[in-house]
């Protein structure tokens, strides 16, 4: 890092290119926009801190997403020890999202935050954010092929959930449901799609 | 599954992005700023007060005890590059007697003294306080035009060297500007902004 000013310029550069693509994928892990804001802001926080630390500046999106996943463990290992998560919480981890179909997005998010963090990641950063494969397994710290398997399992996970909760209908029509059939679906959705990595 | 792949990512992307996400962000980096950077003058203070009182000091010594008005600068090994080390950046003295250069004890004795002395947090407010005590020794006195080159071509270069921000430093010397205006002093700190495009 060169001086004050660069440092400055490459931060800026990353809000505008990168923050609404960060804000996406926290509020898709959180659940929650006022969470996915604090998940975002200590993201930045520490980049902008380690900025002067980085190597490679090609690399600086990959490097914001790894923060964002350790502050995203950090932050929920913080609200667990302070008791903030309960039972009735981790079942009702969607919050009503700001947009058009409320019910179907707080649906869809209570379905894709069903799904485990080895397969919410992949899917989070290659299909919805459109890292490259690569790119995601060094985020991830797994081997390309780790991320491709989970990828295509995420996605089949994911349908499972959606389809056999009636979130989504065989015709891709969006239903409403209730959330108890959600629960239901991903255990349904669990076993014939087991992990075997 | 009849979901298609890119009607899943469609919806995984409907998220609302909060309109003020990236006028906080950048105003978090403001913030991080001010609380991340240690404080920086008292270490700049301390250290530069006594790389810059050592200098001086050894030049008003070495000065006390020359008469030859075409003596070799001391300041010429430590000062900026764009500084020239030329006879109107020295100190003009008027003592007659040609005599040895001051010893290391003796310079050393006038740099711990000036060290106990003097407290300034700016090469200004040292400048005046050295000013006065060469003000003590007529024989050995500045002029304006002098010190404040002697100011400027010590005191900046060495400032940044010892972990000083270009910004404070430019201060410093945009003051230099204002207490000593259309001298040598004064223009080598304009270049000196110019330079580092301080504003």
């Amino acid at each position: 890092m060169r001086n004050d000013d660069h440092r400055r310029r490459l931060y800026e550069q990353c809000v505008e290119e990168h923050s609404a693509s960060l804000f996406r994928v926290a509020f898709r892990l959180t659940g929650s926009p006022d969470r996915a804001n604090e998940l975002v802001q200590e993201t930045f926080l520490c980049a902008w801190k380690d900025l002067p630390k980085l190597k490679d500046e090609s690399k600086i999106r990959g490097w914001m997403f790894s923060i964002l996943r350790n502050q995203n463990s950090k932050l929920f290992r913080k609200r667990f020890r302070e008791n903030e998560l309960t039972d009735s919480m981790l079942e009702n981890l969607a919050e009503q999202p700001a947009g058009r179909e409320p019910d179907f997005q707080r649906q869809f998010q209570e379905a894709v935050g069903r799904l485990d963090e080895d397969h919410k990641l992949p899917l989070l950063l290659v299909a919805m954010e459109g890292l490259s494969v690569d790119v995601a397994a060094e985020t991830l710290g797994i081997p390309r092929g780790t991320v491709l398997s989970r990828l295509h399992r995420g996605r089949q996970k994911l349908k499972a959930i959606l389809i056999r909760a009636g979130i989504v209908g065989s015709n891709d029509a969006r239903q409403p449901t209730d959330t108890k059939a959600i629960r239901r679906s991903t255990s349904d959705a669990a076993s014939p799609l087991a992990e075997d990595e | 599954m009849n979901i298609d792949d890119r009607q899943l990512e469609e919806w995984l992307r409907e998220v609302e992005v909060p309109q003020d996400l990236a006028e906080r962000l950048r105003s978090l980096s403001d913030s991080a700023s001010q609380v991340a950077r240690p404080p920086r003058w008292p270490w700049f203070a301390a250290a530069s007060v006594l790389a810059v009182a050592a200098s001086i000091a050894a030049i008003v010594l070495f000065v006390n005890r020359t008469d030859s008005p075409n003596a070799a600068p001391l300041v010429a090994e430590n000062s900026n590059p764009t500084t020239e080390a030329t006879p109107a950046n020295v100190a003009t003295p008027n003592a007659l007697a040609s005599e040895t250069p001051p010893s290391l004890e003796e310079i050393r004795a006038e740099v711990e003294m000036i060290d106990r002395l003097l407290r300034q947090r700016t090469i200004l407010d040292l400048g005046d306080k050295l000013a006065a005590l060469s003000d003590r020794r007529p024989a050995t006195s500045l002029e304006s035009n002098q010190r404040a080159s002697l100011i400027v071509s010590l005191s900046d270069q060495a400032a940044i060297d010892l972990g000083a921000s270009r910004q404070s430093v430019a201060q410093d010397m945009a003051r230099v500007i204002e207490r000593f205006p259309n001298t040598r002093g004064a223009a080598v700190a304009e270049q000196f902004i110019a330079q580092h495009n301080i504003q």
